[in-house]
């Protein structure tokens, strides 16, 4: 009999992932411009899994916009649509000034300092917008740490 | 099926966005910028790597200094936990201060 992996240990892996190719992606000085460029291809996916596994509470909060929602749900969904927003732009601008991972496939980029500076001003502008997310959900994050991080070395820790 | 209508309606508000966006590429404002970044590429001594500094020395030409390479790998990180962090640790504080001031409506209806 096979024991299913909870839900929320799924959402806890899958958010430490995102954060850690998130941190990764925004320090191009450290990576350089061609792992930079390829990671966020990679951290695409991971963000849009993020959203996918989120969804209910995106519908379930969107339908209930306009009736009794408490503030703080409130404040979170349109805080969460924001950073969908700037994450877009960030995204598209560094697809559109792109100077190793599509020039390297092939296609011919010019760069547009237009672009480049919507693309540093956009990233930069993720990072509060981040943070601030990650507070918001903290008591999540602490509570599913417990319970699926924590809670399981110190059972393999008694076990042993 | 829900998955992939999540999907569609996902990309269609990211092709909105992207959408909405666009047309700045022709506006004044980024032809502002554009002018900008052309004057300070021509600039001189706008040419400095990123990971070096200049400080003028006594012979009256500038002298170079490099980063160490270590911190060249560290400092990022520095920045995106200050960035991040700051931000995160006001959240807490408000949250904290609401959070309490919803527990104690009657003392705060007092003071």
């Amino acid at each position: 009999m096979t024991r299913k992996t909870p839900r929320s240990k799924v959402k806890l892996y899958l958010d430490c992932l995102l954060l850690a190719s998130f941190l990764l992606v925004s320090a191009p000085q450290a990576t350089g411009i061609p792992i930079h460029e390829w990671i966020s291809f990679a951290f695409i996916p991971i963000f849009m899994v993020h959203l996918l596994i989120n969804w209910g509470w995106i519908v379930r909060v969107t339908l209930g916009l306009f009736r009794k929602l408490g503030g703080e749900t409130r404040f979170n969904y349109f805080w969460n649509l924001l950073l969908y927003v700037v994450m877009t732009i960030s995204v598209y601008s560094g697809v559109v000034v792109s100077e190793a991972a599509l020039p390297g496939m092939g296609f011919k980029i010019e760069i547009d300092p237009f672009w480049s500076t919507l693309h540093n001003a956009s990233s930069n502008l993720l990072f509060p917008l981040i943070g601030i997310h990650l507070a918001l959900h903290w008591q999540w994050i602490v509570g599913a740490a417990r319970k699926h991080l924590f809670k399981s070395a110190a059972t393999e820790a008694d076990a042993a | 099926m829900k998955t992939l209508r999540a999907i569609i309606i996902l990309v269609a508000v990211a092709a909105a966005i992207i959408l909405a966006v666009r047309p700045f590429q022709d506006s004044d404002w980024a032809n502002v910028v554009r002018k900008e970044s052309k004057e300070h590429k021509a600039s001189p001594g706008s040419t400095k790597k990123s990971d070096e500094a200049t400080e003028s020395s006594d012979t009256g030409g500038p002298k170079r200094r490099k980063i160490p390479n270590g911190l060249r790998y560290v400092l990022p990180f520095v920045k995106e936990a200050v960035m991040m962090g700051v931000p995160a640790l006001i959240t807490f504080g408000f949250l904290a201060l609401l959070r309490r001031r919803n527990r104690n409506p009657t003392q705060s209806a007092i003071e």
